[in-house]
């Protein structure tokens, strides 16, 4: 699959520990908040928790995108359906039986609580401790919390205010390009020589595949996994 | 015993109960509904939660729940507080949380949203809010919910307008009990008045609850002197109209109207009066306890709650208000693993002679029966097994409440369906077939329902593990037939079709389904058994459609030329699809008898062009031409320039605004046209149409019968074109 002769550079933003708001271009799906997953797991000893509000756990992506299958054991994760369920899930995240996490992420936080069953100011305030409770976790366990949100608009402000960090992760021209305002990240994904790259399956296969092999982690060579040279 | 409850804005309650001769009037002074509250969820599903969520003993209530007391201590809405001990879900055991009575019904959810914006949000949990209140008051007060029949028989009165017609003008539409009411409003206003009072139904069935405000209405312009619909004065608007999203449909429900003293039934938002009529509904109400006039209304899942809150009662756990059961963590693998559904063996594209069919009878609720599937036993926490195949999943060794509730359902079902064999009254046959479709739908719904995360007590680990058993039980079901020397065509959810495979002895598939039965332990049944049996592939693909065939059953012959009678079964092509319209199902049903007679893609053609030729000399009647398509959104929302939108918006032109939900049916004169005269609705009996849209639809009918042998719509075309006259052949099978 790699055809350029150096190692190439493959790079993804190192998380601090605490609250970190991922807003991705929507061309990108969750595939490179699924990699920035994969990442802290290769790095970490522990497992992932993800409490899912988006209908966005495809196991089909993550199955595909792990360099080996045993990942998905480490692998934690629940889906909320109403926004009480997320409520209720992410207490859950500051119990007993999450240990030793080396990840936390909750994908689409406001989501369930735009609902109309829920009132406005009702809403808010479920929001609001939401992100406490995750940023209770990422206190507790002294690790990253990822957060991504489905809509940027007043509603979700608190989010943005709660966040350590704010990446945006961009789809240019070079590839996905994580970034923040500060311009304290700034992370190509994938230098390619010529330029030219593919945000496909393939492409996040081959960058986690690299990046697991950069933390000493457990790669298998399935016959669906990528061959690293 | 109670025929219906009236809700009075004093706050008194009337309950009405059958007598020999009329019906009972009993007024319960100073009713107080309750709710109950319980401290924050984290308590059972948070911190403490997963696998053992019982939170630790304490005597009293938490300060937050004294906080909450002396808050709501004298306040109009509470006419008492207390402390009680209950369970909160039926994982927990019972521990001391506030009881609230209500001063009044309305005041229920009133006090609700006050404690959910009272303190921390999320701090706490109430109990028995969202209850139909005839059924919460039958629940509360211990009384039955079933009109007791032994008494005397329910009388009913039956008012209808067309669909089409609203405001005053309808009414001279008015029918009661099918016969004219009278010419002028005035006129019909009067009818219904006498046959009220002569008649004193305990059921009134309109045909929309609109003519109950109507009638009243009218009365009035017209001064006709104390008017009635109800034992009683006046009438109560109990909901108003909405739109709302179910499942991923998009529902429309009326406004719902009552009336003192008697049932009101609006066929236009009923499914269980549809589907099984009043003697049905009755044997609903009996089992399910939910009164009459809110079964009628009532969805499918809502019975199934009522079904499952009488259940929760009997083990004194409460109703939760708003779903808060999280599912439990899982490895992503696991969730892979569950994600995979159910299972199916794509079938085998083609026209395949000596086709067996057998299914699982009632294979989801047998299987939460047989392997104690319940929100509370599925996880149990308590148990260390590994039950639940693929998922490791254990099953609590404690009987769950599912299949209680279940079990009688089943149980009652298939001896219905036995008496159903056995009788030879068809009025009889025809009452036990009410009942047995009302059942029906409760059963075929609660594997759904348990996935639906709005459900009172469902449990998406519940779904997972479902689909996990049928998925093992229908692939040892392919083995075994597979090794008894029968070769697997398809196999879908709970069926699977068989034929001898070649070169091989076959055992008799009785032995070899009583054996998968025994292993089971739930029934295979021998379904049916065809000639011939044909399953189409996609649309322009070459794998098989899952649920698209139809077959010749053995012995069974078809009625007569043309029909396809009981004779042939069809799934999933255009005959049985309810927007069809009737020339298109004609076609295809000649069609499907002579392919039946001839396996010959020619004859099907030829019978194709026949039925063109008409259509072209304009023979066809516009009545049978009619599509009918259900509504998915307002008129103003669709955003292409549909047909459906042509008709909903002339619909709109004459006075008729249909609502999502709803079924618009229309004639389509020009398909290329604009506007709203693309298309002509059923009442202003139009004598044209475009033959070249029917024509397409003909083709598409026809495609899918010949695509079963590899043709496709160009081959039709093609063969159309060549043809000049009708073979004999066809003459020989279709006339
Ligand atoms: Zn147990």
């Amino acid at each position: 699959m790699n055809t350029s002769r150096q190692q190439p550079r493959v790079e993804l933003p190192e998380l601090d520990a605490g609250l970190t708001l991922v807003d991705i271009d929507s061309d990108l799906g969750v595939t490179p908040v699924q990699s920035l997953l994969f990442d802290c797991v290769f790095a970490g000893t522990g497992g992932a928790y993800w409490v899912d509000a988006a209908g966005t756990v495809q196991t089909t992506r993550l199955r595909e995108l792990a360099p080996d299958r045993r990942y998905l054991d480490r692998i934690h994760v629940a889906r909320g359906f109403t926004a009480y369920q997320q409520t209720s899930l992410l207490d859950r995240l500051a119990g007993e039986h999450v240990t030793n996490p080396s990840v936390v992420v909750a994908t689409g936080i406001d989501r369930l609580y735009r609902d109309s069953d829920v009132s406005t100011p009702h809403a808010q305030e479920l929001l609001v401790r939401s992100i406490a409770a995750l940023a209770r976790v990422g206190r507790v366990h002294d690790v990253p919390v990822i957060v991504t949100r489905s809509r940027d608009d007043e509603f979700t402000e608190p989010v943005v205010n709660a966040a350590k960090t704010q990446l945006h992760c961009r789809d240019t021209q070079f590839g996905p390009r994580f970034t923040d305002a500060a311009g304290d990240v700034d992370a190509l994904v994938y230098h390619l020589a010529d330029g030219w790259v593919q945000t496909t399956l393939a492409y996040w296969q081959e960058v986690l595949a690299h990046r697991a092999q950069m933390h000493d982690a457990p790669v298998v060579s399935e016959e669906t996994a990528p061959q690293i040279s | 015993m109670v025929l219906t409850v009236d809700f009075r804005s004093s706050g008194d309650v009337v309950h009405w109960a059958l007598t020999d001769d009329g019906v009972a009037r009993t007024v319960h002074e100073g009713y107080t509904p309750t709710l109950f509250v319980g401290d924050t969820v984290r308590n059972l599903y948070g911190r403490r939660g997963g696998s053992t969520p019982t939170p630790p003993d304490r005597d009293g209530l938490s300060d937050s729940l004294l906080e909450l007391r002396t808050v709501l201590s004298g306040q109009d809405a509470v006419a008492d507080i207390q402390c009680e001990s209950h369970r909160q879900t039926f994982r927990t055991d019972p521990r001391p949380i506030l009881r609230i009575d209500a001063a009044s019904i309305d005041a229920v959810r009133r006090i609700a949203q006050r404690i959910q914006q009272f303190n921390h949000p999320a701090e706490y949990t109430c109990y028995n809010v969202d209850i139909t209140r005839q059924f919460r008051y039958c629940l509360e007060t211990d009384t039955s919910a079933n009109p007791d029949q032994s008494v005397r028989s329910l009388r009913s009165l039956t008012l209808s307008i067309p669909a089409h017609k609203s405001g005053h003008a309808s009414l001279t539409h008015l029918t009661i009990d099918g016969d004219a009411a009278g010419p002028t409003p005035e006129a019909a206003v009067n009818a219904v008045d006498r046959s009220v009072r002569e008649r004193d139904p305990d059921v009134i069935v309109v045909s929309t609850a609109d003519l109950i405000p109507l009638l009243f209405e009218a009365a009035d312009t017209h001064d006709v002197p104390h008017f009635e619909l109800g034992r009683a004065s006046g009438y109560t608007k109990l909901a108003g109209e909405s739109t709302y999203t179910s499942y991923g449909q998009v529902g429309h429900s009326p406004a719902r109207y009552t009336v003192p003293g008697r049932v009101v039934i609006d066929e236009s938002n009923t499914f269980f009066y549809h589907e099984a009529g009043l003697a049905g509904c009755l044997d609903l109400v009996d089992r399910a306890g939910l009164p009459l006039e809110e079964l009628g209304w009532a969805s499918i899942g809502r019975v199934l709650t009522a079904l499952q809150i009488r259940a929760a009662r009997d083990r004194d756990v409460l109703v939760p208000w708003q779903a808060w059961r999280p599912e439990l963590f899982k490895p992503a693998a696991t969730l892979d693993a569950a994600d995979r559904g159910g299972t199916t063996f794509a079938p085998a594209v083609g026209v395949h002679e000596d086709v067996h069919e057998l299914d699982f009878a009632s294979l989801y609720p047998n299987i939460i029966r047989t392997r104690n599937i319940s929100p509370e036993t599925v996880r149990c926490g308590c148990c260390d097994s590994d039950d639940v195949p693929d998922l490791g999943y254990s099953i609590c060794e404690t009987d769950g409440y599912l299949p209680t509730v279940l079990g009688p359902l089943i149980d009652a079902r298939s001896s219905i369906k036995d008496q159903i064999e056995e009788t030879t009254d068809n009025a009889e046959r025809e009452r036990l077939e009410s009942d047995s479709s009302a059942i029906k739908w409760i059963l075929v719904s609660c594997f759904g329902y348990q996935g639906f995360s709005n459900a009172k007590f469902g449990r998406i680990e519940c779904h997972e593990a479902i689909n996990a058993f049928a998925r093992e039980i229908l692939l040892d079901a392919k083995t075994a037939l597979e090794d008894a020397g029968w070769r697997v065509l398809h196999g879908i959810v709970d069926s699977i079709w068989v034929t001898p495979a070649s070169d091989r002895d076959q055992r008799s598939l009785a032995t070899v389904a009583a054996e998968v039965s025994d292993e089971v332990g739930i029934t295979l049944e021998h379904e049916s058994e065809f000639d011939w049996v044909a399953f189409c592939p996609m649309r322009n693909s070459e794998s098989g459609a899952l649920t698209r065939y139809f077959g010749k059953r053995r012995h069974e012959d078809r009625p007569s030329a043309g029909e396809v009678g009981d004779a042939i079964k069809t799934r999933g092509i255009e005959a049985r699809q309810r927007s069809t319209p009737p020339w298109v199902t004609t076609v295809q049903e000649d069609a499907l008898c002579v392919f039946d007679e001839t396996r010959s893609p020619d004859a099907v053609c030829d019978v194709l062009h026949r039925h063109l030729t008409a259509l072209r000399r304009g023979d066809v009647a516009t009545d049978d031409l009619v599509v009918a398509n259900r509504v998915s959104k307002r008129a103003d929302a669709y955003t292409q320039e549909t047909l459906i939108v042509a008709a909903l918006r002339r619909a709109q032109h004459h006075g008729t605004s249909l609502a999502p939900g709803q079924t618009i049916r229309y004639v389509v004169v020009s398909a290329d046209g604009h506007g709203i005269d693309r298309v002509r609705l059923p009442f202003e009996e139009t004598q044209s149409y475009d033959v070249d849209w029917y024509e397409d639809a003909a083709i598409r009918a026809i495609e899918s019968i010949v695509s079963c042998v590899g043709w496709e719509n160009e081959d039709i075309r093609q063969y159309l074109a060549d043809t000049t006259e009708t073979t004999l052949e066809s003459y020989l099978g279709g006339e």
